[in-house]
């Protein structure tokens, strides 16, 4: 039966989708499985889960993508955003020349002009001003290579720690917490335990559309045992509410107080795992060390009703979800930017970890306290490569004497070159751009003049300093404002290494040649490190791998040790998770427990736990306040705003013209509210609403839903016609310098 | 004109009754109810963000859908050419 090449190739698709489930559809030959299509194993670009990703080439051009079986992280699924990998490759919108402002217009030119020309206002800058008038600001999208080329350019040559990268809006304040708690960044366990846990707490997280691989996950363990519960605390009501068993919809910024009553709870009714408590916890009020009885006393006025009253949920509910907890053989939390994006982050991740801590529920299958990550790399390249300003690779820190000379020597110079304190933050390094104190920046694979928080306040000066931006495409809302544009290699063009959420390394391939005169990152930076005068110490850097070996060296001995993950291993195998000392070592589940490498089997003494990155061994419980959002409502700006993505964000206004029939019209940007709020201020669906906070106004479509709660707006944050961030408040943790972007105080009016 | 195949995930039992819908929705086909009620489907359509929508529609409207997995994507031209820049500038 001969067939169309149409039909032919939706029976490939679906052949390929069915050999992803396991099931043989087709005897006939598929494209799929074509000799002229060369498979790759890759990783994706997307989010921190890390799922692997095979891409398909004929003649050196991407023609097909799929999900890749192998992958113990997303066993072939992939969500669609991972789908939509592919076209960025071959979009005609890629940013082919380096361009630079003339006249007030950005033109094309030379790579030679261009680079000569950031060259040498990097050169004057300096001079004229000091080494910290310059700065770097990266991404947790870019390689660990590239941050790692950046860091070593900019920290150790130029001498400014005055580097920072996008992870910082994201997820500082889970660097924050597993610190503190811990005494070492990133989680204890892994995905795996996912499949193996009694129980879920998702805080702030809407997993289903955020992470949909690991929400299948959850899926799939709730269906292989029904027992299995999900609880979530969350303002808003998502579509992954479908499999959640209890939901305290909570007042926005006021959850800390749950989670102290949920101790409270489980401490009173005898769930605490007091073995456990005394072999490896110790007990802190953020000052000073505190004694357990201290920490019950502290718990005392942390009842379910207290908590009750200042989130606005039902007090039993509280009771019932510290009995699921406490009566659950596994439990793994997992949270996402409704935790981290707080002005009291870094203590709520302490108060995620503390009930782990005291129920002895970490450590072993099934038991986790595990942050989600929003990015593929910010895990890899910015935590572990040491690509925030006060970070030095392989977890070390510019603060540290002994730190600044390993890492010196690995560089090649004098350890004084790295200076001794923290370079400027995020937001205080966009104030400094603001204020004119930094005078040039390179900003590499991120999209600041959208993403910063309360906007209004650094577009100006964004305008005004000499502004370097290396992008894959143009134009965004920072290459509009930049005076070079550098046109980067994308995802397949490039080999890097990606390190996502549960601690594993994975290899990126290169399939094809960049676009255009595109170049990789490093290369860039390589050349301007040339420029500046310290080629020497750049120039064995004659690819990707070159680096990777170079900062594999920083990891050595490390709790982080990538020691046995050289190119020629992770290309072979579906990632590593560290520490991964020796070429023969399969990589560690969990970590300060029998089987990481690193456990101290004589210092443990028979303690199932043992957190060797503690001075003591010992895991710390914080008795931490209950403080709330940095700007409550008030009768002036009576709601609480969140902000966030929704699954329909990815569209935008310029794809909303000709939806076929089957579509639903995709939405622009909105604000959801609450049908009470709506009828209540005279809003229906459809009206044009202004949404004002203390920093700017935003007229935007109304949504009348029940997702948010009574008393709160959302709004999705990434129309660029439609700044969500001019909204914003630009309050930060004063640990993790994380902005709260996820709780401020609005209002709004029919417009 | 590209070409995706999606696995859709249902609740136990309600695998019919969806794949009955998905079939009114046009464009789509379905290559049936396989292992564990996955439902496979394949798309076609002009644009890709109709790709998106499609899952969008799928995971929010139906609250049997517990996942929407596109797994495989062609295109019926020789090269996966793509005009959005858009979508990939907000995954910054």
């Amino acid at each position: 039966m001969s067939v169309s090449r149409r039909e032919f190739l939706k029976l490939s698709a679906a052949s390929a989708a069915a050999s992803t489930i396991g099931v043989e559809l087709l005897a006939a030959k598929t494209a799929e499985a074509s000799p002229a299509l060369q498979w790759t194993k890759s990783v994706c670009r997307f989010c921190g889960v890390g799922c692997g990703v095979m891409i398909g080439t004929t003649n050196g051009k991407v023609t097909a993508i799929k999900g890749d079986k192998l992958s113990p992280i997303n066993k072939g699924l992939l969500c669609v955003k991972g789908f939509y990998l592919h076209k960025v490759v071959n979009a005609n919108n890629r940013l082919l020349k380096p361009l630079v402002r003339k006249n007030g217009k950005l033109e094309e030119a030379s790579w030679e002009e261009a680079m000569s020309l950031v060259a040498s206002k990097f050169k004057e800058t300096i001079e004229q001003n000091g080494k910290d008038s310059v700065c770097f600001y990266g991404s947790g999208q870019a390689t660990t290579e590239e941050t790692y080329v950046a860091n070593k350019l900019f920290k150790g040559h130029i001498g400014t720690n005055n580097v920072e990268g996008n992870p910082r809006l994201c997820m500082a304040s889970a660097v924050g917490g597993y610190l503190t708690t811990f005494g070492a960044d990133e989680p204890v366990g892994s995905f795996d335990d996912i499949d193996h846990a009694d129980l879920f707490l998702l805080v702030g997280s809407n997993t289903a559309e955020a992470h949909p691989v690991v929400y299948d996950r959850l899926v799939a363990r709730k269906r292989k045992n029904p027992n299995v519960k999900v609880i979530a605390i969350d303002p808003r009501k998502t579509p992954t509410n479908k499999i959640i068993d209890l939901h305290l919809q909570v007042i926005p910024g006021y959850d800390l107080s749950i989670m102290h009553a949920l101790a409270n709870i489980v401490v009173k009714e005898g769930y605490t795992d007091e073995q456990f408590i005394k072999d490896s916890v110790s007990f802190s009020d953020g000052k000073e060390a505190i004694s357990y009885e201290d920490y019950k006393k502290f718990l005392e006025q942390f009842t379910p009703e207290y908590a009750a009253e200042k989130c606005g949920v039902n007090a039993e509910d509280i009771v019932t979800a510290a009995r699921w907890y406490g009566q659950a053989k596994g439990v793994v939390s997992l949270w996402t930017m409704g935790v981290n994006q707080r002005k009291r982050g870094v203590w709520l991740n302490n108060l995620m970890h503390n009930m782990h801590l005291i129920t002895g529920k970490i450590g072993y299958q099934g038991a986790d306290s595990l942050s989600l990550t929003g990015q593929p790399n910010a895990c890899g390249g910015v935590r572990e490569g040491g690509g925030l300003c006060h970070l030095l690779p392989g977890h070390r820190a510019v603060a540290n004497e002994q730190h600044r000379e390993q890492i010196a020597k690995i560089w090649n110079v004098p350890a004084s070159n790295i200076a001794p304190t923290p370079g400027k933050h995020t937001v205080a390094m966009f104030e400094a751009i603001a204020s004119g104190e930094i005078k040039a920046a390179y900003i590499m694979c991120t999209n600041p003049a959208q993403s910063l928080p309360n906007l209004n306040k650094y577009l100006q000066g964004l305008q005004d300093c000499f502004l370097v931006v290396a992008e894959c495409f143009h134009p965004t809302e920072t290459t509009k404002m930049a005076d070079v544009v550098l046109p980067a290699a994308f995802w397949s063009e490039k080999d890097g290494v990606y390190g996502c959420t549960e601690r594993r390394s994975q290899h990126q391939a290169k399939v094809n040649e960049p676009k255009g005169e595109a170049r990789w990152d490093g290369d860039i930076l390589i050349d301007l490190a040339t420029r500046l005068g310290h080629g020497k110490n750049f120039e064995h850097f004659q690819s990707p791998e070159d680096v990777w070996n170079e900062y594999l060296l920083c990891t050595k001995g490390k709790d982080m040790d990538l020691t046995g993950a050289p190119y020629s291993r992770l290309k072979e195998v579906r990632g590593l998770r560290w520490p991964v000392p020796t070429i023969d070592h399969p990589g560690t589940d969990h970590r300060f427990t029998a089987g990481d490498p690193l456990f101290p089997e004589d210092k443990a003494a028979g303690r199932r736990m043992y957190f060797y990155a503690r001075p003591d061994g010992r895991a710390v419980v914080f008795a931490r306040p209950d403080l709330g959002p940095h700007e409550p409502t008030d009768d002036e700006y009576p709601l609480a705003l969140s902000t966030g993505r929704v699954l329909e964000h990815w569209h935008t206004l310029t794809m909303t013209g000709a939806v076929p029939q089957l579509v639903r019209a995709v939405p622009e940007c909105y604000v959801e509210i609450h049908p009470d709020d709506a009828a209540r201020l005279g809003l229906a669906n459809d009206d044009v609403a202004k949404v004002e906070t203390r920093r700017g106004a935003l007229d935007l479509k109304v949504r009348v839903i029940d997702r948010p709660r009574v008393g709160t707006i959302f709004i999705p944050w990434h129309w660029p016609e439609k700044l969500a961030n001019v909204l914003t408040t630009d309050a930060y943790d004063p640990g993790s310098k994380e902005p709260e972007y996820k709780v401020c105080a609005a209002k709004i009016s029919k417009a | 004109m590209f070409i995706s195949s999606i696995i859709v995930k249902v609740n136990p039992g309600t695998a019919k009754e969806i794949e009955k819908e998905i079939k009114k929705m046009g464009a789509l086909t379905s290559y049936g109810i396989h292992k564990d009620e996955n439902i496979i489907i394949v798309a076609e359509t002009e644009k890709l963000y109709e790709v998106k929508a499609i899952c969008s529609q799928l995971m929010h409207n139906y609250k049997d859908v517990t996942g929407v997995f596109p797994t495989y994507l062609t295109s019926d031209n020789d090269e996966l050419e793509e005009h959005m820049l858009e979508e990939e500038m907000e995954a910054h």
